[in-house]
């Protein structure tokens, strides 16, 4: 390593890193797509693409890549999920903190976000235990199933009791852990109307939406913000809190279900272009994975948070 | 578009007891503030920078600005008296005009911070302008760091006007160096704050311990 600058020693000159390998500002920008990399609003000086592997621990169980994807067609919606890691994370060599999951079987349709916010990056592991379990439940789902249309609430108990066993089987404590989790459980579409009804359970900030004709509807309750107040970034959240809310929502043929991590959910209403290059892409179908990535995961400057979108498109009325 | 920003305030005392090698101290050590923290691409896009300063009178030497965006930073001059009730005047009125210009430009702010450096006892009784900036009743009210230096400086006071955390000199230095320490603990302050991930959020982190400090007791407010 090369000393600080100091009387009497040369300062390090970019290009001079150990091993000659470029420093930060000589790395190109990546393209993504066929279009580069997309920015909506102002340019950012913080780089899109990541400037160090991640110290990859082996607690974290897997290889945690920067980008995950997956998707499903089905008779009923098209189910597309991304979950990118932020810049915030690339450029200090964090692991990405967001997790999702997806279940699938003759009664329901299940999507699930979860948004690590404990430290020592042990958020991630919350989070993807948090979506996991909750894919794997049976129990959990039925609840959901069951629910009825009054809003209410609903103990996650056994999401948080898998958290904490592995917190205690691997020395992590439960607050380092903490994550907040969001999970649709979407029904077949009813024969007669085409209305399709998904129960929403959410636990924290990661907000869930209605894409309607390329337009965004927030579906849960936007936590109460005076016109003249500042930004607070506090959020209930897992495995120390287990009460969430549970509630139904009636969607139609072409309407896309949307849950997203806070990293997505902030910018919507913070950036239009960001918002309507997204909903567009739901419109007519659901887009390709790779183009959903590129906006997505596209620059929007301070925004630097994990970006996951998990959505399903309901299929248009025959 | 609406960006979420950090504002972090430097107000810094410029009586006339700070002349020499206190103010050579905070002037040497400004560009190396600017230099890190407008070139590090994780706090230069969501922070944003401000110094007032006072002394009989306050006046703000630099408006809130994007550190990576401004060419050098205003220099600070030994003047006269230690009015900290025109410092905490000043500090409101500005965070008030700074957090109203950048919401019509549809950004969101987070608290603001707020370091506060002095060497003296203020010349009057500054409670009410105190109260006026922390009070609940001010949206915008800012987290404020305080930190004193030199010998003159009464600890009881630095701790009263901080609302999240206190420093005094504990006479290891000389007052250049603990300068140095302390601009060293802004810009560390900053790139943590703007760095530490907790969702989209910031939370304020100071270094727990400043070489050449001794952290004091805040009182709750």
């Amino acid at each position: 390593m090369r000393h600080q600058a100091d009387e009497g020693l040369a300062t390090p000159r970019a290009g001079d890193e150990p091993g000659g390998f470029p420093a930060t500002t000589d790395v190109p920008s990546p393209k993504q797509g066929g279009t580069g990399v997309l920015t909506f609003g102002d340019a950012a000086t913080m780089p899109p693409a990541p400037v160090k592997l991640t110290e990859q621990r082996m607690r974290h169980l897997e290889y945690l890549p920067d980008t995950a994807l997956d998707w499903l067609e089905t008779t009923a919606g098209s189910i597309r999920a991304v979950s990118a890691r932020g810049r915030l994370h690339r450029f200090s060599g964090e692991v990405r903190q967001d997790s999702f999951a997806l279940a699938q079987d003759e009664d329901a349709l299940v999507l699930i976000v979860a948004d690590g916010v404990g430290g020592e990056s042990a958020g991630h592991i919350g989070a993807a235990l948090a979506a996991r379990t909750a894919a794997n439940s049976r129990a959990l789902i039925a609840r959901a199933l069951a629910h009825g249309a009054d809003p209410g609430s609903i103990m996650l108990s056994e999401l948080s009791a898998a958290i904490e066993a592995v917190g205690l089987d691997r020395g992590i404590p439960a607050q380092a852990m903490s994550t907040t989790f969001t999970m649709a459980v979407v029904s077949p579409p009813a024969s007669a109307t085409g209305a399709t009804t998904a129960a929403i359970i959410q636990l924290g900030d990661s907000p869930v939406w209605r894409i309607r004709d390329s337009a965004w509807t927030r579906l849960d309750a936007v936590p109460e913000a005076e016109a003249d107040s500042v930004l607070s970034t506090s959020t209930l959240a897992l495995p120390l809190h287990i009460e969430a809310s549970i509630w139904s929502e009636t969607l139609s043929p072409g309407d896309t279900l949307a849950l997203t991590s806070d990293g997505v959910g902030n910018i919507i209403p913070q950036n239009a272009d960001y918002a309507e290059a997204l909903g567009r892409l739901w419109s007519g179908s659901a887009p390709a994975p790779s183009d959903l990535l590129s906006v997505v995961d596209a620059t929007v400057r301070t925004f630097e948070d994990d970006r996951t979108f998990v959505g399903i498109r309901l299929a248009d009325r025959a | 578009m609406g960006q979420n920003i950090l504002p972090f305030y430097l107000v810094c005392d410029e009586s006339g007891s700070m002349a020499g090698a206190p103010i050579d101290s905070i002037n040497e050590a400004m560009p190396k503030l600017h230099h890190e923290i407008g070139t590090n691409p994780v706090v230069a896009d969501k922070t944003q920078f401000s110094i007032i300063g006072f002394s009989d009178s306050a006046e703000v030497l630099l408006e809130l600005s994007d550190l990576s965006r401004v060419t050098s930073l205003p220099t600070v001059t030994p003047k006269g008296g230690t009015s900290y009730s025109a410092a905490l005047r000043c500090i409101k009125d500005q965070i008030e005009l700074d957090i109203e210009r950048l919401k019509r430009e549809d950004h969101s702010v987070y608290r603001p911070v707020v370091f506060f450096l002095t060497d003296g006892h203020p010349s009057a009784d500054w409670r009410t302008e105190w109260d006026a900036l922390v009070s609940e009743q001010f949206n915008y009210r800012p987290h404020i760091v305080a930190f004193g230096i030199g010998n003159q400086v009464d600890a009881s006071v630095i701790s009263s006007i901080a609302t999240f955390r206190a420093f005094i000199d504990d006479g290891t230095m000389s007052p250049a160096m603990a300068l140095r320490e302390f601009a060293v603990a802004l810009t560390k302050s900053i790139v943590m704050s703007g760095s530490k991930s907790q969702g989209d959020g910031m939370t304020l982190q100071t270094p727990e311990e400043v070489p050449g400090f001794k952290a004091l007791k805040v009182e709750q407010v």
